[in-house]
């Protein structure tokens, strides 16, 4: 019995082994669980045979770049921003990332770089903002050195949305705090960035109560912040921004160059509201997306 | 000592909150990213088996119980903790630190290995851990394991408990916590913690006093507990080595034993520590490696109720060191574990009885482990294999092999099945009179699944035997957990299981182990104000000469304002109502269960 159990679990152990040359090389930073639903949804769409995952966190100081060149794979992944920052000095393979939030920001762009990016487009807050809740100037807080790119994207597409943007910037969650009492009667809508200067525990509770006193409907860009008196959020679904980045990696493993397939944002994400909050604001429960 | 613990954490919190954090860096790491898209819970699937994986891959079933749910509690031990986990059974027995035993789905507490950083905390004369013992300041994760675990760890028939202390804190020279709770009967809990980060070299410590004059009669406790970490990076970022030394000093009255006219003390002091090298071979290939090392000295002295004259004296002496190795090496689906760990164990025990002289006896016994292991997570697509054998040679018990398989099964990006088989075995009482281990098989397949809107639910039906060589016995049942979204702060948690424990001897039920168990939960959090409204309730079946009562649910409420919060500091003052409706729930009226006390405290984190 003993014999027999050793003999299955060395076939278990043996199998797979042939995998060295993966055609698509994962790199991700840690083991969560949205990146888990990214990968799922890639390789759904992805259409690959072999993967390899090098996980940063296990991976300690090891050479990454050198273990996906050795690896010669036709495609890398970057789940997460750690992950594409490492992997700047790849450039003679394509690598398409996806859950990341500023891609810019990592020092990666370059001709061999697209992706999914995880923010969901300026414009389509803006047109929430404007077209759904009437809002004519649009509050913005954010910290330069988190969120400045967003901010400037922000501000690109309220010029050509014809919304005026009201933006402070914050170097500190107390400043935030002072910044937002600024708004007051200046500001239609409050939108929130990703930005972890501006959003903390703390700052929440002073704009769910300015959102309240000056009844000014707030934006987030997670659904989590529903419940701390924001009113609306566009979610992204990890697993449908995976599936985006499988179907962009089958393209360039089809032949498409890189720059052929460019950087897309979140193809679908999903409006969600607080109806207690649209109440007590006084705005209309069956809100649309614009 | 408790004055002078209280007067160190004022001194060092008045000292260091003056001092300026350091700005957090720019460029935010993934976890501080996605931290901003949700909560923490749902970020949480790495789990620290021998391989460590994420919970989707893994075939086991598997709790993490993380530091905020602990603090959520307001709870002083690791007996508080595990008893708000459904599958598993507490048998709280009066103040806290009392020496409380426990059981994962019909395994009783001594088919259980309780781990912190790697080394065992289960004594070896009788293989049982005091969970009530097991203070949580420095618990940065609890992973309970429910089922056999041996092929990863050895002695583990029943499960593991797995204790992650916290790490030090980086981006920061120091930081830090402190921590009293005052309530009825005396019991009062001091803590504090320090931590920090010097360039390559970190630092945690944390420490407390733990006291109460117990709910029955003879029933006070006090514990004294020092924990250190000192963690120093390698450079390159290709490792790390750490230092830890974990002291526990607990002296306890453990009731009134009226059935044979007894009082018992009971004084345990324990030591443990580890140096721990992680480091970064090749770019596919890392090695761990643990120097560990542990004392355990406890001293039980009995006296007559009647006369009040000394009846028995026990005192034991354990010593074990050991270490253990490990290869993990990463390559294509597989990630395999390999290693091989050695244990040397000494116990001295001496009983005497001042009235009968010649029922003294001393004895010695020791035992010599080697175990090897391996294991291995294949990952395909959604499917996820764990094939792992163990092979363990024991000089008190003989050898004994442990093999398991599992899988995991991503239905959907929602549902998860899972199945398990092991092999598993436990180590006996080390005493003469029992030499002979158990070992047993079990089975278990189960589903997870977020798919119904709002709600979490996981489902696991188990099947497990032990045996020895004179009775078989079997214990199969379901375990049913659920916990809805969060809505408006607001969330519930139920759980629900059904153990059916049969000698096959004697065809009869086994006492003592809870047949039915209801965990129900009502949680609000809108980060000011917190509480959680948690209830109890076990049918244990035993029989009616133990006098237990159980037809009442214990319900706990724990409060909590946070006063003030800035990005460092925190100040929350939090209150504790145990056992609301005064309901008894004890399987042995010996152990008569807490009545209905109150408790409240203050913590300040920095």
């Amino acid at each position: 019995m003993t014999t027999r159990i050793l003999h299955i679990l060395a076939f278990l152990l043996l199998w797979g082994f042939p995998a060295f040359a993966a055609e698509v090389v994962v790199v991700q930073g840690e083991r969560m669980a949205p990146f888990e639903a990214a990968l799922r949804g890639f390789k759904a769409t992805a259409g690959v045979r072999s993967v390899e995952r090098l996980v940063l966190s296990e991976q300690r100081g090891a050479d990454v770049v050198r273990s996906v060149r050795e690896a010669r794979p036709r495609v890398v992944l970057a789940i997460g921003r750690e992950a594409l920052a490492r992997l700047k000095e790849i450039r003679e393979i394509p690598v398409v990332y996806v859950m990341v939030a500023t891609p810019e920001s990592t020092g990666a762009a370059s001709r061999n770089v697209t992706g999914v990016a995880m923010n969901v487009p300026a414009e389509r807050y803006l047109a929430f903002a404007r077209g759904t809740l009437a809002g004519r100037r649009v509050g913005l807080l954010f910290d330069p050195a988190r969120t400045g790119a967003l901010a400037k994207e922000a501000a690109q597409a309220a010029e050509r949305q014809g919304v005026a943007l009201v933006s402070r910037e914050v170097r500190s969650p107390r400043q935030a705090m002072q910044q937002l009492a600024t708004l007051r009667g200046k500001v239609d809508v409050l939108w929130l960035l990703p930005d972890p200067t501006v959003v903390t525990a703390e700052t929440m509770e002073a704009i769910a109560l300015f959102s309240q006193e000056n009844r000014v409907p707030v934006i987030a860009f997670a659904a989590k912040y529903l419940q701390n008196g924001a009113l609306a959020a566009f979610e992204v679904d990890p697993a449908d921004m995976g599936r985006q980045a499988g179907r962009m990696a089958r393209r360039i493993m089809d032949g498409a160059a890189v720059e052929q397939v460019p950087a897309e944002a979140p193809a679908r994400t999903t409006l969600r509201l607080n109806k207690t909050v649209a109440r007590n604001l006084g705005v209309s429960p069956d809100l649309r997306e614009e | 000592m408790k004055r002078w613990l209280l007067c160190a954490l004022l001194c060092l919190f008045t000292t260091f909150s003056a001092i300026s954090p350091i700005r957090a860096e720019d460029n935010a790491s993934d976890r501080e990213t996605l931290g901003l898209y949700y909560e923490p819970h749902d970020l949480e699937i790495a789990v620290a088996t021998r391989s460590p994986r994420p919970l989707s891959h893994s075939a086991e079933n598997i709790t993490v119980i993380t530091a905020d749910d602990i603090e959520r509690l307001n709870a002083h031990t690791l007996a508080e903790v595990l008893n708000t986990v459904a599958g598993v059974q507490v048998d709280l027995r009066g103040a806290p630190s009392i020496g409380a035993t426990f059981e994962l789905a019909g395994a009783t507490s001594r088919h259980i290995l309780v781990l912190i950083d790697g080394v065992t905390i289960n004594d070896q004369l009788d293989n049982i851990a005091f969970t009530g013992q097991i203070p949580v300041q420095n618990i940065e994760r609890v992973e309970i394991v429910k089922g056999p675990a041996s092929s990863a760890w050895g002695s583990a028939l029943g499960g593991v408990v797995n204790v992650v202390t916290k790490e030090p804190q980086k981006g920061s020279r120091f930081g830090g916590a402190a921590y009293f709770s005052g309530g009825e009967r005396g019991t009062r809990d001091g803590r504090g913690e320090l931590s920090g980060t010097m360039g390559s070299l970190g630092y945690y410590l944390a420490g407390g006093n733990l006291r109460g004059d117990g709910f029955r009669p003879f029933n006070a406790s006090e514990r004294s507990d020092l924990y250190a970490k000192l963690r120093w990076d390698i450079p390159e970022n290709r490792g790390t080595v750490r230092l830890t030394l974990n002291y526990q000093k607990i002296g306890v009255e453990e009731g009134l034993f009226t059935w044979r006219d007894a009082t018992s003390r009971l004084t345990n002091r324990q030591l443990f520590s580890t140096l721990s090298l992680d480091y970064a071979l090749s770019d596919r290939l890392t090695l761990s490696g643990t120097l560990k090392g542990s004392r355990l000295d406890y001293n039980r002295n009995e006296s007559l109720i009647s006369t009040g004259e000394p009846s028995a004296f026990i005192s034991n002496d354990e010593i074990t060191v050991g270490g253990a190795t490990l290869l993990t090496w990463r390559q294509g689906l597989h990630t395999v574990t390999g290693g091989v760990e050695y244990d040397h164990g000494k116990s001295d025990t001496s009983v005497s009885y001042p009235a009968w002289p010649d029922y003294n006896s001393a004895f010695s016994v020791r035992n010599d482990k080697w175990g090897l292991f391996l294991n291995d997570t294949i990952v395909w697509g959604p499917f996820a294999l764990t094939p792992a054998v163990r092979y363990d040679l024991t000089s008190a018990t003989g050898d004994h092999f442990s093999p398991s398989i599992g899988a995991a099964y991503s239905l959907t990006d929602k549902t998860i099945l899972r199945a398990f088989a092991a092999k598993g075995y436990s180590l006996p009482r080390l005493r003469p009179e029992f030499r002979t281990p158990e070992k047993g098989w079990s089975i278990q397949g189960g589903l997870e699944t977020s798919e119904i809107p709002f709600l979490w639910l996981r489902g696991t039906w188990f099947r497990s035997t032990a045996e020895d060589p004179t009775d078989r016995t079997v214990r199969e049942g379901v375990e049913v957990e659920a916990r809805t979204v969060p809505l408006f702060n607001t969330w519930l948690t139920a759980g629900y299981v059904f153990t059916d424990a049969t000698s096959r001897s004697t065809n009869t039920e086994i006492p003592g182990v809870a047949r039915d168990r209801w965990d129900l939960g009502l949680h609000y959090d809108d980060r000011t104000i917190r509480g959680a409204l948690t209830g109890h309730y076990a049918w244990w079946n035993t029989p009616g000469d133990w006098g237990g009562k159980y037809k009442n649910f214990i319900w706990d409420l724990n409060l909590g304002w946070r006063l003030y919060r800035d990005r460092t500091t925190e100040t929350e003052i939090f209150f504790t109502g145990h056992n609301l409706f005064n309901g008894r729930q004890y399987p042995d009226e010996t152990f008569i269960n807490p009545s209905r006390w109150f408790e409240g405290g203050l913590r300040i984190t920095w």
